[in-house]
Parts: C-alpha cells; structure tokens; sequence
C-alpha cells in the first residue's frame, strides 16, 4: 500500500512523534508531505501576505515547534486537532518573523487578522537562535557516536532501546557511554569560551 | 558537577516530576547552592541536546522538501477555497451572493420539477416550510420505501426534518457539480445519464448506474458521492451516512469538507443527534473548514431544541 493512502488519526500520529526514530520520521513525513497540510498552511499564509520564501520557512519551522511540543506533550487533543494545532503554530511563526522585522508587512497584520499571537518575542528568539548557532559550533566537536546516542537520549528512549539500536553490549555499558557522553558535552560547553561569555551575558 | 543530580534534574527541567517530588526538590534548591548551580548548567545542556534533535529535523524535512516539492494546484486550490470564507469580504461581495443564492435556488426549483404524487402534507419528515422544494421519498427497486427510522425514538422526527430541509441544498450543490463537469471535455455519457435520473427523481436508476462505476475510474469518489447524495435525496440517510463518511476522512478528495458536512445531516436524519453533534463538533473544530458557519448555526439549533 502506497503511503498516501494511509489515513492516519491524530493518536497515530501522536505516539509515532513520541515513538522509536522511524515512527517518528513516518509521521512527521506524513505531516508534512502526504496530509496535504502542508500545502494548507502555505496557501494561508500567502493569503496574509507571506512572501513564498518567508512562508516555506514558517511552514518547516512550525513543522519543529510541532514535533517538540507533541514530545514534551505540551499538546493537548482535546482543544484542538493536530492540522488545527500546526496551522496556528505556522501564524505564530509567520507573526514572530514579521515583528522580529524580517520583513515588511502588506495590509493587516496576519497574527491580528486570524486570531494569533506570535509564538516567543522576537528578540529572545533572536538570542536563543544565535545560542543555537554557537551551541552547533561546539556540538561539531562532538564524536558521532556520542552524538546518535545523546539524541536517541534526548528523544525519551530507554536504555535498552538505546542499546538495541547502537548494538552496544550491555544496559551497564549503555549507562556507562551514556554519562561519558553527557560529561564530553559538558565539558565541550564548559570550555568554549564564546559559548560561556555568551550565556553569562544573558 | 555531580552526577547522581542529573537525572533528577534532568527530570526537573523536563517538567516530569510530580507535584510532591517537585516541591521537596524546589525545597531543596532554595537551599543548595551547589544544586541550584547544577540545575543551571543543565537547562544549558538541554538546550544544546534540543538545538542536536531540531538541526537532525531540520536536515530531514530538507531532504523531504526536495524529494516532494509543493503541490502548487493543492496551495491554489485552498486560497480560492480560503478566498471564499474570508472574514470582512466587502459589501458588494454580499451583495452578489445573495443574488447568486436567489437565482441559484430560483434555477433549481425550476429545475427539479413537482412530481404528480408530492409527500402527504400529514407526514412529519416534511418540513412545513418548505414542501415544494423537497423532492418526494423514491421507491427502491423492489417497489419498497426506503429504511425508515426506529419508531419512538424522541430525537428522529425532529433530526429526520433538519436533514430533510437540506435536500435543496444538497440539489444546489449537484447542480453545480454538474455545471463544472459541463465544462469539462472529458464528460461522458453515463454521467450525462445519471444527472438527468437524479433530475427527475430517478434514483434508483442512479444508483444503479453509479454502482457500476468501477474504482478505476478517474471520477470515481465522485461517483460515490452522488450515489450518498441519491440515497440522502431518497430519504435513505442510514446507506448515505456511511457512505459521506468514508469521503470526507479521505485526504484525496477534493469535496470532503462537503462530504463530511452531507456525513452529519445524514447522521442526523438517523435519529442519531448526539453522534451527529460531534460530526458538527469535527468540522467546528477546524476553523478553514468550508461548512464550518452551517455546522456552528446547526449545533446551536440542535442544542437549543434540547
């Protein structure tokens, strides 16, 4: 059966985001390629004036924000279906570019004109995403091992699925990489100055 | 950094601990320099481990972007679609739906004539208001009347009349499905056919007609959807419901906000009302959906008449 034709519901979707990677790639690739969402979200922003460019940005930015927020279950079904849920976190981020003055804005403000509220402020956005690029600066110095097994780590796997998945021997030595992992990223942070003066600055 | 904290922590910062355990490690921050440094030095950390999860994300979604590039006719589609429910359109915007709505319904009750045996002016599923519009139950082909409602059941007269009043409607609809199937070059025969038996209220010929359609077809969820609208024109709102229903969770179709608006009137001609206001409650919920007004003016009607 071809992928599109697969129906799925909100619950499948929700504990694929929350399941193993593939699950997770499964349904986000749903999401954002077979639901026709996608498509949804760019012909609304274009409509509140959303250059093309701006709008595919929104659109894949809320694609991240949706995947974070269903795994740290911020979401909650019963206000609103996960299309309704994605399409204001598209406005919210569309909004949150347009007062952070990436670009000038034609007739009514969307966020006003549909209802919705930029997401975060503009200039702490601004900050964590330059905290972000200095933070991938320093992770680049991180080995891959490290790095497969700190995001599996990061996505609420146990250790035995951490195990299975990077064919390590045994749950001890899983928990044993796992703490070397953390202290090299600690110290990684620890010892970037860049990183320490620009954390201590905010 | 001690690392007998960073699970607890860790579960701290990811919100995971309950309300008691919360505040006994809250207790303990005020506390504990040391801990509250620690604490600190993680949120960071997470960040970082965040910032690894979003960038892998983000490489995918890359990836996904190029190996499936935008359906431009969807994205063109949905602004015409979005186009016709915008919020303040202008006056004359008004102006000239009231007067397509007028001609429209003018058409098509010149259209659809009165059959020579109208619906007993006794019989409760007929709405007073509007009998000449409605067109009269058919028989099957076994010269049966199509499956009734139980009997007794408080909520069926009153669901079976709201769905009834929407038979217009519903014609309106197939009158303009018709029209741009008019248009289209590669209209064939049997659909020509099929239209004219629902045109003069043959629709068990329609649907047998339209039973023969196989899923091959290029029109074929069109097809299906006029055989839900025949059995819901004959009053047979028990084979329509299913049948709506099916279409409008089907992403592929191009009417299923209109099949899952015809899914909760059918519904609602089965008696079933509480079943039929969630149907209502689904497309409420999406605030894009074409039918989303309708459903908000019929919920309110329906709750009102508890």
């Amino acid at each position: 059966m071809k992928k599109t034709a697969v129906l799925q519901s909100d619950e499948t979707l929700m504990a694929g985001i929350c399941g193993t990677p593939e699950q997770r790639a499964f349904a986000l690739e749903h999401i954002f390629v077979h639901s026709g969402w996608r498509e949804t979200a760019l012909a609304m922003l274009l409509r509140a004036g959303a250059a093309w460019p701006d709008a595919q940005d929104a659109v894949q930015e809320a694609m991240i924000t949706l995947d974070r927020r269903v795994r740290k279950g911020y979401y909650d079904p019963s206000r609103a279906s996960l299309k309704t849920y994605f399409i204001g976190i598209c406005h919210g981020q569309f909004a949150t570019q347009q007062r952070s003055g990436r670009r000038i804005a034609l007739g009514d403000p969307p966020g006003e004109f549909l209802g919705f509220q930029p997401l975060e402020n503009p200039e702490s956005l601004y900050l964590e995403e330059e905290g972000k690029q200095l933070i991938r600066k320093t992770l680049e110095r991180l080995e891959t091992h490290c790095r497969e097994l700190l995001l599996r780590y990061m996505l609420s796997f146990s250790m035995k699925e951490i195990r299975d998945e990077l064919q390590i021997v045994s749950d001890a030595m899983t928990r044993k990489t796992a703490m070397n992992c953390r202290k090299k990223l600690f110290s990684l942070l620890e010892n970037s100055p860049i990183l320490k003066s620009y954390f201590e600055e905010k | 950094m001690r690392a007998d904290w960073i699970e607890p922590i860790d579960r701290y910062l990811s919100e995971q601990m309950s309300g008691t355990e919360r505040a006994d490690f809250e207790a303990e921050l005020a506390t504990n320099a040391a801990l509250a440094a620690q604490v600190e030095q993680q949120r960071t950390h997470l960040l970082a481990l965040e910032t690894l999860v979003e960038d892998e994300l983000r490489q995918q979604l890359g990836t996904w972007k190029d190996s499936h590039p935008v359906n431009m006719e969807t994205v063109l589609r949905e602004q015409k679609r979005l186009g016709a429910t915008q919020k303040n359109p202008r006056w004359w915007v008004w102006l000239l739906a009231l007067l397509g709505v007028i001609g429209t319904t003018w058409w098509t009750v010149s259209f659809f004539p009165k059959k020579d045996n109208p619906t007993p002016a006794s019989q409760p599923t007929t709405p007073p208001s509007t009998p000449s519009a409605l067109p009269p139950m058919a028989q099957d082909s076994n010269g049966k009347m199509p499956q009734q409602p139980s009997v007794g059941h408080q909520t069926v007269p009153q669901g079976r009349s709201i769905a009834a009043n929407y038979r217009t409607a519903l014609q309106t609809d197939l009158t303009t499905m018709q029209n741009e199937w008019g248009q289209r070059s590669d209209a064939s025969d049997t659909w020509t056919i099929v239209f004219e038996d629902m045109e003069h209220h043959r629709y068990t010929e329609a649907i047998r007609r339209l039973k023969t359609i196989p899923d091959t077809d290029a029109r074929y969820l069109d097809a299906r959807f006029l055989l839900a609208a025949c059995y819901y024109l004959s009053g047979d709102y028990g084979q329509a419901s299913p049948l709506f229903g099916r279409l409008a969770t089907n992403n592929a179709y191009l009417r299923a906000e209109r099949a899952a608006w015809y899914e909760a009137l059918a519904t609602l001609g089965q008696g079933q009302k509480d079943k039929a206001l969630i149907l209502l409650h689904q497309i409420i919920a999406e605030p894009t959906h074409a039918y989303r007004d309708k459903a908000l003016a019929l919920r309110r009607t329906l709750l009102r008449g508890e």
